[in-house]
C-alpha cells in the first residue's frame, strides 16, 4: 500500500482577525464603563416621579451638587462639604462662586441686576433631608454667587417612562 | 476521479470548508456587552425651580406679585431601616398646606391646586405664569420635596420657587 505524501504548510499566515474583534471588545466595554459623561452622577437613588422632563440637551459644563444622605457634598467624585469633617461650609461656597463666576451673565429685568444665566442640578437620595439640599439653595443665594435656577433631579416612574414613549412616538408619525 | 482529488490536495484546496462561526460569535458577543452596559447608563429626570432672588444676603428687591404658598409638613416620622449602605423609610407620613387650606391626602392636595390654579390664572392673559412658593419644613425629605414639585407643576403651575428660612 502506497504511503500518500503528507504537505505540510509552514508559511500558514497569523489570523489577525479574533485579536482585532478582542482588542474591539475591550474598547467598548472601556468606552461605555468609564464613560466621562456620568462621572458627575454620584450613585444615588433619586426619587421616582411622574412628570419629570427627560435631562436632555443640556450645557456640557452644567454644575452638580450630589447631596447624599449624610449631607456630603460631591461635585465630580470630590467630597466639597462633609458635615461631619468640616466646620464650615466656606470651601463649598468658594467652589461654587467660582462656578458662578464662569457662568454667562444675563441682565434680570426685577432685580435689575446681572445673574448667572446657567442651572445647577441638584442631586439627592430620596432620603436625604431636605435641610442639605435647602442649605445648598442657601449657598447659592450668597452674594458673590447668586445662582437662581435650579433644576431637581428625579428619576422617571414607569408611568412616565411610558408616557414619554408614547409621546416619542406620537412626535415620528 | 481519483486523479481529480489527488490535484485537489495537492493544490492546498479543502473540500470540506466548514462554516467559520468565529466572527459571528465575537459580533454577537459586542451586542450583548453593549446592550447590557447600556442599561448602567441611566437617565434622569430634572424638574426646574427657582430661588428668590429678593432674600437672604442679596439686598435687591422685587416688585410683589400675586403668588401660591405651599408648605409641606411632616406628620408621621416612620421607621428607618438599613438597605446597604443608605437608609431607607417607610410608614412616612406628610401633609400640605395650600394658602390657609390643609390637604392630608395626595388626591385632595392635587385637586385643591387645580382649583387654585383656575382661580389664580389672569383670564385676561391665561398663558402668564402663576409663582408658587414652596416651603418645605423640618425633617421632609428630598423625595416629598420633589413629588409635591411634580404636583404643583402638572396642576398647571408654571414656576416653583423655594423659600428660604429651614430648621434641621
Amino acid at each position: 500500500m502506497a504511503k500518500k505524501s503528507i504537505h505540510l504548510k509552514t508559511d500558514l499566515p497569523i489570523d489577525m482577525t479574533p485579536m482585532i474583534d478582542c482588542v474591539f471588545q475591550l474598547i467598548i466595554f472601556l468606552m461605555i464603563s468609564v464613560d466621562l459623561s456620568q462621572q458627575d452622577l454620584e450613585d444615588l437613588k433619586l426619587p421616582q416621579v411622574d412628570h419629570a422632563l427627560p435631562d436632555k440637551n443640556v450645557k456640557k459644563n452644567r454644575p452638580i451638587v450630589n447631596v447624599t444622605q449624610e449631607g456630603k457634598l460631591i461635585m465630580k467624585r470630590k467630597t466639597w462639604y462633609d458635615p461631619n469633617r468640616d466646620l464650615n461650609r466656606l470651601r463649598f461656597r468658594r467652589h461654587l462662586a467660582n462656578i458662578a463666576r464662569a457662568m454667562p451673565l444675563k441682565m434680570d429685568p426685577d432685580v435689575k441686576k446681572k445673574l448667572p444665566d446657567d442651572p445647577l442640578l441638584l442631586r439627592g437620595d430620596e432620603f436625604t433631608d431636605w435641610y442639605h439640599m435647602a442649605k445648598v439653595m442657601e449657598d447659592c443665594g450668597l452674594q458673590n454667587i447668586m445662582i437662581w435656577k435650579i433644576q431637581l433631579a428625579v428619576a422617571e416612574s414607569q408611568k412616565a417612562k411610558a408616557r414619554n414613549k408614547a409621546l416619542l412616538e406620537q412626535a415620528q408619525h | 476521479m481519483v486523479n481529480r482529488q489527488r490535484v485537489r490536495e495537492q493544490a492546498g484546496i479543502d473540500e470540506d470548508a466548514g462554516c467559520d462561526m468565529t466572527p459571528m460569535i465575537d459580533v454577537t458577543f459586542q451586542l450583548i456587552i453593549f446592550f447590557m452596559l447600556q442599561k448602567f447608563k441611566t437617565l434622569e429626570g430634572k424638574l426646574s425651580a427657582f430661588l428668590p432672588k429678593d432674600v437672604g444676603v442679596n439686598t435687591t428687591s422685587a416688585k410683589p406679585m400675586e403668588k401660591l404658598d405651599v408648605h409641606v409638613y411632616l406628620v408621621k416620622k416612620g421607621t428607618s431601616h438599613k438597605k446597604g449602605n443608605r437608609k431607607v423609610w417607610t410608614g412616612r407620613k406628610i401633609k400640605w398646606k395650600v394658602q390657609a387650606s390643609f390637604y392630608y391626602n395626595k388626591r385632595d392636595f392635587m385637586n385643591g391646586l387645580k382649583k387654585f390654579a383656575k382661580i389664580m390664572r389672569d383670564p385676561k392673559d391665561p398663558s402668564k405664569p402663576v409663582p408658587v412658593t414652596l416651603h418645605a419644613h423640618q425633617g421632609v425629605f428630598y423625595g416629598e420635596v420633589t413629588k409635591t414639585v411634580d404636583d404643583i407643576l402638572y396642576s398647571g403651575f408654571d414656576k416653583v420657587t423655594f423659600a428660604g428660612g429651614y430648621a434641621k
